[in-house]
C-alpha cells in the first residue's frame, strides 16, 4: 500500500516525513521536495533491504563456495613415496611443498622421527630423508643399495613430468652428497595402485613390486613385499626393478637406473638415451668424471622412443647428467651436453678416449644409432648420425639444441 | 501578498507558548465531507448549517488578513469573506490535494485581496500593474486558469509556512523532527493508542492549559482521563505534546490537521 505523507523537513538525504497514519518517519528520497509537499511513500522500505538481504546471502554463498573450492582444491596435487627399506609416502600441494608425511612401516616411523618435514619443499624433504637414512644406516656406502620412489598425481592428472624430475634429482643429489651409490628408481602411478596399494597395507613402490612379481607368475604374498627393503625383495623376487620403472602403467616413460660408479673408468652405458621423456633422468649419483654409466639392462625399446615425446624438460642448468647421451652400441655414447663444468671436462675426456659424443643438433637430429657411433672414435654426431664422425674430439656439445629435440630415434644397445 | 506572510509568521512568534489564539476546532473531516457530499447534491438547508458552522472561521480568517477586528454588521470584509466561502463550496475539488477549510481560507484572502486593491485604487490612483492585467478583461478560462496557478502557488507556501511555524511550536517544548522520528512507534495500535491520549488532552481544556503553562505533559491526570498506562504516555511525550498541538490549534495547522486522520472513530469528540 501505498502512504501519503507530508514532507516535514528536507535533508541531504533523507526526507522527514509524516505519514497520514501518524507516523514520522525518515525516508530516503529521490527527487527534489520542500516542505509541506504532499507526497506518496514508496512502499519499498522493508523491500529494499530484504533484497538486500538475499543479495547479500547469496554473494556471501557465492564466494564462500569459490573460496572453499580454492582452498580445498590445492591441498595435494601429488603423493611421493620412498622405498628403502623404510617406506614413507609424502604429500605435496601444488609448490612442491611437504603437506604430510605418512611413514608406511616400522622402519618408515623410524626413519621418519626427528624429522621435521612440513611445509618444506619435496627437494629439502627428500635430501633430509636419504640424509636420515644414512644416518640410521639404511643405506650403507659401499652397499648396493636400492632407494625407489613412486610419484602419485593425487587426482588423474596427467602425471607430472617435473614431479618425477625433481623427485629423482633430490634423490641423486642427496645419495651423492653422502657419498653413496644405490639404484634410483623413480616410478609413476596412478591414484588407482595408490589406494590400492593402501588396502594391501604396503607404499605403492612395494605394490607395483608385487603386482610386477605377480604378473610373472611369481607366488608371492603382499607379506612378502611389506617390510623388506628393496633391494632385498629385488634380490628375492628376481624382479628388475628398473622394469617396473619402465612399465609403469599408463605412462609411457622409459626409465633409466643407473649406478654410478665411483671409478673413473668410462664405460658405457647403454642406457643413456637422449630421448628420454621427461621422467627418465639418468641419475647422476656417478661423479661426472667417472662417467661411467651402467646400463642396468635397461633396454629401452625403440617405441618408447619415439614415443618419448619432445617434453623434455632436462634443464641444462641442474642437471649433470642429462641422459643426452647417445650411446652407440660399443662406444660410450656419451652425448655430454652438460653444462656443468663437470660435465665439459667429461665430455672432452670422453671424447678423447673415444667416446662417441652425439651432439644432437636442434631438434631435428636424427635417430642416433648404434651403428652410427663408432666404437674407439669418438663420433660427434652433428645432428644426424650419418655425419657422425670419427676422430675424437670434436665434440659438439651443445646444450641448449638438446632440449626439446623430440624427436629423435634411438637405438639403444644395451650391455 | 506579503503583508499576508508577515502576519502569520507575526501570529506564530507573537504567541509564544500560548500559541495561535484561535484554538475553534474545525468540523471534522468526515463531517464535513458528508456535508460537502450533501451540499453538491442540491441541499441547500446542509449549505446554511455548513456556512453558519464556519462564520467563525470565516471571521477568523478575515481578521487575520485585515489586520483588524472586524464586525459583522459593520464591515464588508466579512461579507466578503462570507461569499467567498459560499464560492469555495462551489469550487473545491478533492482532487486538487487541499483541505476544504485550507481552500476556503485561500480564496477568502483572495477574494479580500480584491477588494482591498479595488478600494485602494478608487481612493488613490496608484494602479500597479496587477490592476491593470485585471482590468484588460481576459478571457473566463485564462482566469480559471491562472486562479489555478494561484491557487497552486499559494496553497504550497501556505503549507510550507504552516509547517515551518509546526517545527518552531514544537521547538518551544523542546521537541525536534527527529525526536519524533525516534519516538514515534512503528506499530500501528501503539501509534493509534498514542493518538487517541494526544486526541483526549487537545480536547480536555484544563489538561490542555497545563500543557501550554508548564509544557510538560499532566501525566497522571492523563492517565486516568484516557485508561491508559502511565508507561506508554511517558514513552510518548514527545509524540502526545506534538499531535495534541496539531488537534488544538487545527485551525491554524490546517494542513497538518487534515491530512492525520484518526485511527478508530471512538474518540471522535
Amino acid at each position: 500500500m501505498r502512504e501519503k505523507a507530508i514532507v516535514l523537513e528536507v535533508n541531504k538525504k533523507y526526507c522527514t516525513v509524516l505519514t497520514s497514519g501518524g507516523d514520522f518517519r525518515k525516508v530516503r528520497m529521490r527527487g527534489v521536495f520542500s516542505a509541506g509537499q504532499e507526497i506518496c511513500l514508496p512502499d519499498n522500505g522493508p523491500g529494499v533491504y530484504r533484497y538486500a538481504l538475499a543479495a547479500a546471502c547469496l554473494a556471501f554463498f557465492i564466494i564462500t563456495a569459490g573460496l572453499w573450492k580454492f582452498w580445498t582444491l590445492p591441498a595435494v596435487a601429488a603423493y611421493v613415496c620412498l622405498d628403502i627399506n623404510p617406506s614413507v609416502e609424502m604429500a605435496l600441494d601444488r609448490d612442491s611443498v611437504v603437506r604430510g608425511v605418512n611413514p608406511l612401516n616400522e622402519d618408515g616411523e623410524n626413519l621418519v622421527a626427528g624429522l621435521d618435514l612440513k611445509g618444506k619443499d619435496v627437494r629439502e624433504a627428500v635430501e633430509g630423508l636419504i640424509g636420515a637414512a644414512t644416518d640410521k644406516k639404511y643405506i650403507l656406502p659401499g652397499e648396493e643399495n636400492v632407494v625407489m620412489s613412486s610419484v602419485i598425481p593425487a587426482e588423474d592428472q596427467s602425471g607430472s613430468p617435473e614431479m618425477d624430475l625433481l623427485v629423482k634429482q633430490s634423490i641423486e643429489n642427496s645419495l651423492q652428497r653422502k657419498n653413496i651409490q644405490a639404484e634410483v628408481v623413480v616410478v609413476n602411478a596412478s591414484p588407482v595402485v595408490r589406494e590400492e596399494a593402501g588396502k594391501a597395507g604396503m607404499s605403492t613402490g612395494r605394490y607395483m613390486l608385487y603386482l610386477n612379481a605377480r604378473e610373472r607368475g611369481a607366488d608371492v604374498s603382499p607379506a612378502d613385499f611389506k617390510n623388506k627393503s628393496i633391494r632385498i625383495i629385488e634380490k628375492e623376487q628376481k624382479i628388475k626393478i628398473s622394469e617396473i620403472e619402465k612399465n609403469t602403467p599408463g605412462h609411457g616413460k622409459g626409465t633409466i637406473r643407473e649406478q654410478g660408479r665411483p671409478t673413473g673408468e668410462k664405460s658405457v652405458d647403454s642406457g643413456a638415451d637422449s630421448q628420454k621423456p621427461a621422467s627418465v633422468q639418468s641419475g647422476g649419483t656417478g661423479k661426472p668424471g667417472g662417467g661411467g654409466w651402467k646400463s642396468g639392462g635397461d633396454k629401452q625399446q625403440g617405441g618408447q622412443d619415439n614415443s618419448g615425446s619432445g617434453s623434455r624438460k632436462d634443464d641444462s642448468g641442474n642437471n649433470q647428467n642429462k641422459g643426452k647421451d647417445a650411446s652407440g652400441g660399443n662406444s660410450a655414447g656419451h652425448g655430454d651436453k652438460g653444462n656443468g663444468s663437470n660435465r665439459g671436462g667429461n665430455a672432452k675426456s670422453n671424447g678423447s678416449s673415444g667416446s662417441a659424443v652425439s651432439g644432437d643438433n636442434g631438434g631435428t637430429s636424427g635417430g642416433v644409432s648404434s651403428e652410427h657411433s663408432q666404437g674407439g672414435g669418438g663420433s660427434s654426431d652433428k645432428g644426424s648420425s650419418e655425419h657422425s664422425q670419427g676422430g675424437g674430439g670434436s665434440d659438439k656439445v651443445d646444450s641448449s639444441s638438446q632440449t626439446g629435440s623430440g624427436k629423435d630415434k634411438f637405438n639403444l644397445q644395451v650391455w | 501578498m506579503m503583508p499576508f506572510r508577515i502576519k502569520i509568521k507575526d501570529g506564530g512568534t507573537g504567541g509564544g507558548l500560548a500559541g495561535p489564539k484561535g484554538s475553534e476546532k474545525v468540523l471534522p473531516e468526515d463531517i464535513l465531507e458528508k456535508m460537502l457530499a450533501l451540499i453538491r447534491n442540491g441541499d441547500c438547508q446542509a449549505r446554511e448549517n455548513l456556512i453558519a458552522e464556519f462564520r467563525p472561521f470565516i471571521a477568523r480568517a478575515a481578521n487575520k488578513f485585515c489586520g483588524r477586528g472586524l464586525e459583522w454588521d459593520r464591515d464588508d470584509e466579512l461579507s466578503i469573506g462570507l461569499i467567498a466561502f459560499n464560492e469555495a463550496i462551489d469550487r473545491f475539488d478533492e482532487k486538487r490535494g487541499v483541505p476544504f477549510p485550507a481552500f476556503a481560507r485561500l480564496l477568502i484572502k483572495s477574494r479580500l485581496m480584491d477588494y482591498i486593491r479595488k478600494q485602494s485604487r478608487h481612493t488613490a490612483v496608484s494602479g500597479g500593474s496587477l490592476d491593470d492585467t485585471e482590468g484588460c478583461g481576459l478571457s473566463n478560462h485564462e482566469l480559471s486558469r491562472a486562479w489555478d496557478i494561484y491557487l497552486d502557488q499559494e496553497s504550497a507556501r501556505e503549507r510550507e509556512e504552516e509547517i515551518a511555524e509546526y517545527k518552531k511550536f514544537i521547538g518551544q517544548f523542546g521537541i525536534t523532527f527527529d525526536d519524533l522520528v525516534r519516538c514515534s512507534p512503528k506499530h500501528r495500535d501503539a501509534r493509534a493508542t498514542l493518538l487517541r491520549v494526544a486526541r483526549v488532552l487537545a480536547g480536555d481544556e484544563l489538561l490542555f492549559s497545563q500543557l501550554m503553562s508548564t509544557g510538560k505533559v499532566p501525566v497522571l491526570a492523563l492517565t486516568r482521563q484516557a485508561e491508559v498506562n502511565i508507561k506508554i504516555i511517558e514513552r510518548g511525550r514527545k509524540y502526545i505534546i506534538a499531535t495534541s498541538l496539531i488537534w488544538r490549534h487545527c485551525e491554524e495547522f490546517l494542513y497538518l490537521c487534515s491530512f492525520i486522520r484518526l485511527p478508530g472513530k471512538e474518540s471522535g469528540r
